[in-house]
C-alpha cells in the first residue's frame, strides 16, 4: 500500500527521530512511503490565532503536496484534524480550493487510526518493557473522535505496563500559540498535567500529538530539575514505542 | 454591576487570579465535583446525544423565528394578565424598572438570581434611586454583603471559603454563629425571610419563556425564586429576548439538559411556571406582573455568524469543564459572563477593544463544545472572533501581525522553511546549555520567554526529519542495488 | 403594552433575520417533537415499576414517603405531622379536604391533642395579609399536588384560590399528598398534559404551577449541601393507592 506521510513541521524541526520511528513502523507493516519534499506545515498555528489569510500559503501548499495521494498519514493528530475537519471552513470562499480540500479530507488519517482502521493491524509486533501512561490529545480524541486506536495498539505491545492517566481528557495546556500568548495560564495547566502524569508512577508518557508532548516534556524536565518530580519521565511519541523490538 | 465589572487589563486580572490559592483550589474542587456529578447523571441517559440534538434544534427553531415567538409570547403574556415592556438596551430596561417601582412607591425589593439584571446593572440604578435591593440567592447574598463580583454563573460565590463568609457576616450583619455551612445558611434564611415578607416588589429572571402561553419559568433550588414571585404584591420579570421556547413540551427537553449540565442533578428542587399574576380571588401571588423583554445587543447577534451563541441556556457546563477557567475563575474574564460562553458573548456585546483578549483565553481543546447541552460550537466561535480581529477588523497589535505574516511565509514554503530552520538550528545550538536546552536568559526574550520561563525547550535540529528521511531513502536504494 | 414599541422591537428582530420587507410571519410551523427520545423513554415500564422508580428516587434524594390508602389517609397525615414534631398546620380548602373530611378530622384532633397540633385552613377570602402571615407562622403545610413524576420524584403543585402558593413554601415542613395513579414516568407527560390543559381553556390555566422535588436546598457555601434554604427544610410525600 502506497501512503503519503505528513510529517508535521514540529517533528521535522525538533523531533526528526519521531518521524523516523513512524517511517520504520509503517514500512515494517508493508507500506510504501512517499514523503513529499515540498511539505512544511498544515497552517494550524496561524488559523488558531485567527490569521486565516496568512495561513493560505501553508494550507494550499499542503493540499498541493497531498491531494493526489491514495492515503495520507499524519504523525500528529492535530494536523490531521486541521486538514480533515477545518480546511473546508477556511476555504469556503474559494470553490476550486474547497473542492481540492474536500478531496484531501477524505483520505487523511491520524497515525494510530490508520494502522488499526485502514491496515487492520492491532499488534505491530513491538516489545517495550516499561511502565507507560498515555496522554489522549484533545484534537485527536475529542475533535477527531479517534479514541480507541492508540490503546488497541499499546495493549498489544509485549511487556508493556499500561497505566491509565487520571483526567486524561483534560487539555495539557499547549493550545498552539496559547502557550506563548498566555504563558501564565499554560504554566499552571501544564504543571497540573505533569504532576498527574508523575502521580501514575509511570516512567514513560506517550501520545500521538507531538505538540502536546513537547509541552509536557518541557514541564516534566523543568519539574524534575526543580525536584518537584522525583524521576526523569521519558516522553515518547507512540510511534517510538511501536518501533521498539 | 455591569456586564464588564473589572476594567483592568486582562493580564493583571489573570495574574491576580492565579495568585489566589484559595480561589484556584476552590474552583478546581468545584470543577471536579461537577465533572463527576454531571457525568454520572448524563451516563444514566443513553439517549443524551439525541436529547442534545433535539435541544439544539428547538433553540435554532426559536432563533430562526424569534420575531414570531417574541411576538407570540408577548401577546399571550398580556392575555394572561401580565404587562409586557420592551427595552432595546440596558438603560431603557433599568429606567422601565425604576419607573414601575417609583409608581408604586417601592422602598425595598427582593431579587432571586438573574444574571441578566447584572448584565444591565439594575442594582446600581435602583440603589442610586434610594431603593433597598436584597439579593436572596445565598451566593448572591454573600456577594452582595461582601461587595464582590460573581466567579461563576451558577454558583457565583465559589471563591469564598466558609471562614471568610463567617467573618463577613459577623462584621456586616452581626452574625455570631460558627462557620458551619448549614448554620450560616439557616441564618441567611431567617434574615432574608423577613425581607421577603416585607418587600414591595419581587424581581425574577426567566430561564425559559413559553411563547404559546405567555408563561415565565424559574429554575431554583433554594426556593427564593418562588418566594420573590409569590409573596410581594408586584413581580418584575427580566427576560432576555432569546430565552424563549415554543411551548410546554420544549420545557421537558430543556430541563433534561439544563439540570444535568448545570450542577449534575436530574432536576432542580423547584421549577416554577408562572402564567400571569394571581387570578381573581387568589390570596397570594403577585397582583401585577411586569415582564421586561430586553434586547441589549441580542438582535445584533441574531442572523449573523454568531447566532448559535444565542442558543445558550446559561447552564455553566462550559466553564465547569474549561481547563482555562479552572485556573483563572470567573474573575479572570472580568465579565458577568465568564468561561467559554463569556469569552464568546462578552466581545459580541462590548466589542473587541474592551473584550478582545477573551477569545484568546482558550486552548481550543473543544471540551466546552463537547459539554454544551445545546451543541454551541464554542471553540469554533472563539476562533471566529480571532479571525475577525486578525484578518477583518485588524485590531491585533501590529507586531503580532508582522510576526505571524512573516512566519506564515516561511511555513508555507519548503525552501524558506529549510533556510530558516537551518539558521535557527545554528543559533539555538550556539546558545543552548549543556543539557541541550535553552538557557535561562531566554526567559527575557519575547515569545520564547513565554515558554522557557516555565518549561525546558530543546534546540532545533541540524538534521531535520526531511534530511534523515533522504538518507534513509538513499540507503534503501543502495541496498536494493546491491 | 406599548404597541408602537412592540412593533419597533419585533421589526428589529425581523430585520436581523432577513425577513422579506422586514415582516414578522403570521404563522410558523411548530416544532416537531415526535422523533425526540423523550417520546419513547420508559414506555415499557409497568405502572408498578413507575411507582418503584418514584420511590427509589425519593430514597436517593433523601425525601421521605409513606404509602397509604384512601381510608387511612387521615391518620397517615396525622402520623406524618407527628413525625416532624407537630406544631401549627396549614392546609388548603381544596376538594380533597372535603372528600376525606380532613377538616373535621383536624378539628377533632385539635380538641384532643393538648395543643400539640393546631390547624389553620387556607381561606383566600381572609385576604393576602392574613393568609401569608398565618402561613408564615405555620410549621407544617399540607398540600395536594395533582400529579407526580417518577424519574425525578417530583410532585406537580398548582396554585389557586383554594390552595395558595405559600402553603408549600413558607412552613418549615411540607407534606404533599399525591395519588399513585397520577404518577407518570417523565416530565414529558406532565408537559403534554399542561399543554392540553392550556389549549383547552387558557383563561382557566393556573397562574402558578410548581414542580417540587424535595425540600429547598443549597450548596452555595463550598458546595456543601444544606437542606432548607428559603423554602421548606423537610418534606414527606404521602402516596395514596386508590
Amino acid at each position: 500500500m502506497k501512503i503519503h506521510l505528513f510529517q508535521q513541521c514540529l517533528i521535522d524541526m525538533f523531533y526528526p527521530h519521531v518521524g523516523m520511528a513512524g517511517v520504520h513502523v509503517l514500512e515494517n507493516l508493508g507500506c510504501e512511503l512517499v514523503v513529499p519534499k515540498k511539505q512544511v506545515c498544515c497552517g494550524q498555528m496561524f488559523t488558531n490565532s485567527g490569521y486565516n489569510k496568512a495561513a493560505m500559503d501553508a494550507i494550499k501548499n499542503t493540499i498541493e503536496c497531498f491531494e493526489n495521494a491514495e492515503y495520507v498519514v499524519s504523525m500528529s493528530g492535530s494536523c490531521a484534524f486541521a486538514i480533515r475537519d477545518e480546511y473546508h471552513h477556511f476555504l469556503k470562499d474559494e470553490p476550486e480550493w474547497l473542492h481540492r480540500a474536500e478531496k484531501l479530507s477524505s483520505k487523511i488519517y491520524e497515525f494510530t487510526e490508520f494502522i488499526t482502521d485502514v491496515l487492520g493491524v492491532e499488534d505491530v509486533g513491538a516489545r517495550f518493557d516499561e511502565t507507560v501512561t498515555y496522554h489522549t490529545s484533545c484534537h485527536v480524541t475529542r475533535l477527531m473522535g479517534v479514541k480507541e486506536p492508540p490503546f488497541k495498539l499499546l495493549r498489544n505491545v509485549k511487556d508493556i505496563k499500561l497505566i491509565e492517566l487520571p483526567r486524561a481528557d483534560r487539555c495539557c495546556g499547549f493550545g498552539g500559540t496559547f502557550s506563548v500568548k498566555n504563558p501564565e495560564i499554560n504554566e499552571v495547566m501544564t504543571r497540573e498535567k505533569a504532576l498527574e502524569i508523575a502521580s501514575t508512577g509511570a516512567n514513560v508518557i506517550s501520545g500521538s500529538d507531538q505538540a502536546c508532548l513537547m509541552n509536557i516534556a518541557g514541564m516534566l524536565d523543568r519539574l524534575h530539575k526543580e525536584g518537584a518530580i522525583d524521576r526523569r519521565i521519558k516522553v515518547m511519541h507512540i510511534a517510538e514505542i511501536l518501533n521498539c523490538r | 454591576m455591569s456586564l464588564i465589572y473589572d476594567n483592568r487589563p486582562y493580564k493583571t486580572r489573570i495574574k491576580e487570579c492565579l495568585a489566589d490559592d484559595f480561589k484556584v483550589a476552590a474552583i478546581k474542587k468545584a470543577q471536579d465535583v461537577f465533572y463527576d456529578k454531571r457525568n454520572s447523571v448524563v451516563d444514566e441517559v443513553p439517549e443524551w446525544l439525541d436529547f442534545r440534538a433535539e435541544a439544539a434544534a428547538i433553540r435554532d427553531h426559536v432563533l430562526n423565528n424569534l420575531d414570531y415567538y417574541v411576538n407570540q409570547f408577548a401577546e399571550n403574556a398580556e392575555k394572561a394578565g401580565s404587562k409586557v415592556h420592551f427595552a432595546f438596551d440596558d438603560k431603557e430596561a433599568t429606567q422601565i424598572a425604576l419607573q414601575i417601582l417609583r409608581d408604586r412607591e417601592a422602598k425595598m425589593i427582593v431579587k432571586s438570581k438573574t444574571i441578566l439584571t447584572e448584565e444591565i446593572g439594575l442594582n446600581e440604578v435602583l440603589e442610586e434611586a434610594g431603593i433597598e435591593v436584597n439579593e436572596t440567592d445565598l451566593a448572591e447574598f454573600i456577594l452582595q454583603t461582601a461587595v464582590s463580583p460573581p466567579s461563576h454563573i451558577v454558583v457565583p460565590g465559589l471563591h469564598f471559603e466558609r471562614n471568610r463568609i463567617r467573618d463577613i457576616f459577623a462584621e456586616k450583619l452581626g452574625y455570631t454563629g460558627t462557620e458551619n455551612p448549614e448554620e450560616m445558611t439557616h441564618f441567611v434564611r431567617g434574615y432574608v425571610r423577613e425581607r421577603f415578607l416585607k418587600a414591595d416588589v419581587g424581581v425574577n429572571g426567566c430561564n425559559f419563556a413559553v411563547a404559546s402561553s405567555g408563561t415565565c419559568t424559574i429554575v431554583s433550588n433554594e426556593g427564593n425564586g418562588r418566594m420573590a414571585s409569590s409573596i410581594p404584591k408586584t413581580q418584575l420579570v427580566f427576560l432576555g429576548t432569546e430565552r424563549i421556547v415554543p411551548d410546554f413540551k420544549a420545557l421537558d427537553i430543556m430541563m433534561e439538559m439544563l439540570n444535568r449540565s448545570a450542577v449534575g442533578s436530574k432536576i432542580s428542587n423547584y421549577f416554577s411556571m408562572m402564567t400571569g399574576p394571581q387570578k381573581p380571588g387568589e390570596a397570594d401571588g403577585p397582583e401585577e406582573t411586569h415582564i421586561i423583554i430586553i434586547d441589549n445587543g441580542r438582535s445584533g447577534i441574531l442572523g449573523g455568524t454568531f447566532q448559535e451563541m444565542l442558543r445558550c441556556i446559561r447552564c455553566g457546563a462550559c466553564m465547569n469543564i474549561c481547563p482555562v477557567y479552572r485556573h483563572i475563575s470567573g474573575h479572570g474574564y472580568g465579565s458577568v459572563y465568564p468561561g467559554p460562553m463569556g469569552a464568546v458573548l462578552t466581545p459580541l456585546f462590548k466589542g473587541y477593544e474592551v473584550a478582545g483578549d477573551l477569545p484568546y483565553a482558550s486552548t481550543l481543546c473543544g471540551a466546552c463544545t463537547e459539554n454544551c447541552p445545546v451543541a454551541i460550537p464554542l471553540h469554533e466561535l472563539l476562533m471566529e472572533h480571532r479571525h475577525i480581529m486578525a484578518d477583518i477588523e485588524k485590531t491585533r497589535p501590529k507586531a503580532e501581525e508582522a510576526i505571524f505574516t512573516a512566519a506564515a511565509k516561511v511555513f508555507g514554503n519548503a525552501t524558506l522553511f529549510d533556510l530558516g530552520t537551518k539558521a535557527g538550528a545554528i543559533g539555538m545550538n550556539m546558545i543552548s546549555n549543556n543539557e541541550g536546552n535553552m538557557p535561562k536568559w531566554t526567559q527575557a526574550v519575547p515569545v520564547m520567554g513565554g515558554w522557557t520561563k516555565s518549561k525546558e525547550m530543546g534546540s532545533l535540529k541540524f538534521k531535520k526529519f526531511r534530511d534523515l528521511y533522504a538518507e534513509h531513502e538513499k540507503n534503501k536504494k543502495k541496498k536494493e542495488n546491491k | 403594552m406599548d404597541e408602537a414599541k412592540r412593533k419597533q422591537f419585533i421589526a428589529r428582530l425581523s430585520r436581523a433575520l432577513g425577513r422579506e420587507q422586514e415582516l414578522c410571519p403570521a404563522y410558523v410551523e411548530g416544532f416537531d417533537y415526535s422523533k425526540g427520545p423523550q417520546e419513547t423513554m420508559f414506555q415499557d415500564l409497568s405502572h408498578e415499576q413507575v411507582i418503584e422508580m418514584f420511590k427509589a428516587e425519593c430514597d436517593k434524594n433523601g425525601t421521605k414517603y409513606i404509602n397509604t390508602t384512601p381510608d387511612k389517609l387521615g391518620e397517615t397525615i396525622l402520623a406524618a405531622i407527628a413525625d416532624w414534631g407537630n406544631g401549627k398546620v396549614v392546609f388548603p380548602s381544596s376538594s380533597e379536604v372535603e372528600e376525606y373530611k380532613l377538616k373535621e378530622l383536624f378539628e377533632q384532633d385539635a380538641k384532643s391533642n393538648n395543643g400539640e397540633r393546631t390547624y389553620f385552613q387556607w381561606d383566600a377570602s381572609l385576604g393576602r395579609e392574613v393568609c401569608i402571615s398565618n402561613t408564615a407562622n405555620a410549621d407544617i403545610g399540607v398540600t395536594f399536588p395533582y400529579c407526580g413524576i417518577a424519574e425525578t420524584a417530583t410532585v406537580v403543585q398548582a396554585s389557586d384560590v383554594e390552595s395558595g402558593r405559600a402553603i408549600s413554601l413558607l412552613p418549615d415542613t411540607h407534606i404533599a399528598v399525591v395519588y399513585t395513579d397520577s404518577i407518570r414516568p417523565r416530565m414529558t407527560q406532565t408537559m403534554e398534559h399542561l399543554q392540553e390543559r392550556y389549549d383547552a381553556d387558557p383563561s382557566a390555566f393556573p397562574s402558578n404551577i410548581c414542580l417540587i422535588s424535595g425540600p429547598s436546598r443549597t450548596a452555595d457555601i463550598e458546595l456543601v449541601r444544606v437542606d432548607g434554604a428559603h423554602g421548606p427544610i423537610q418534606c414527606t410525600y404521602i402516596l395514596v393507592d386508590r
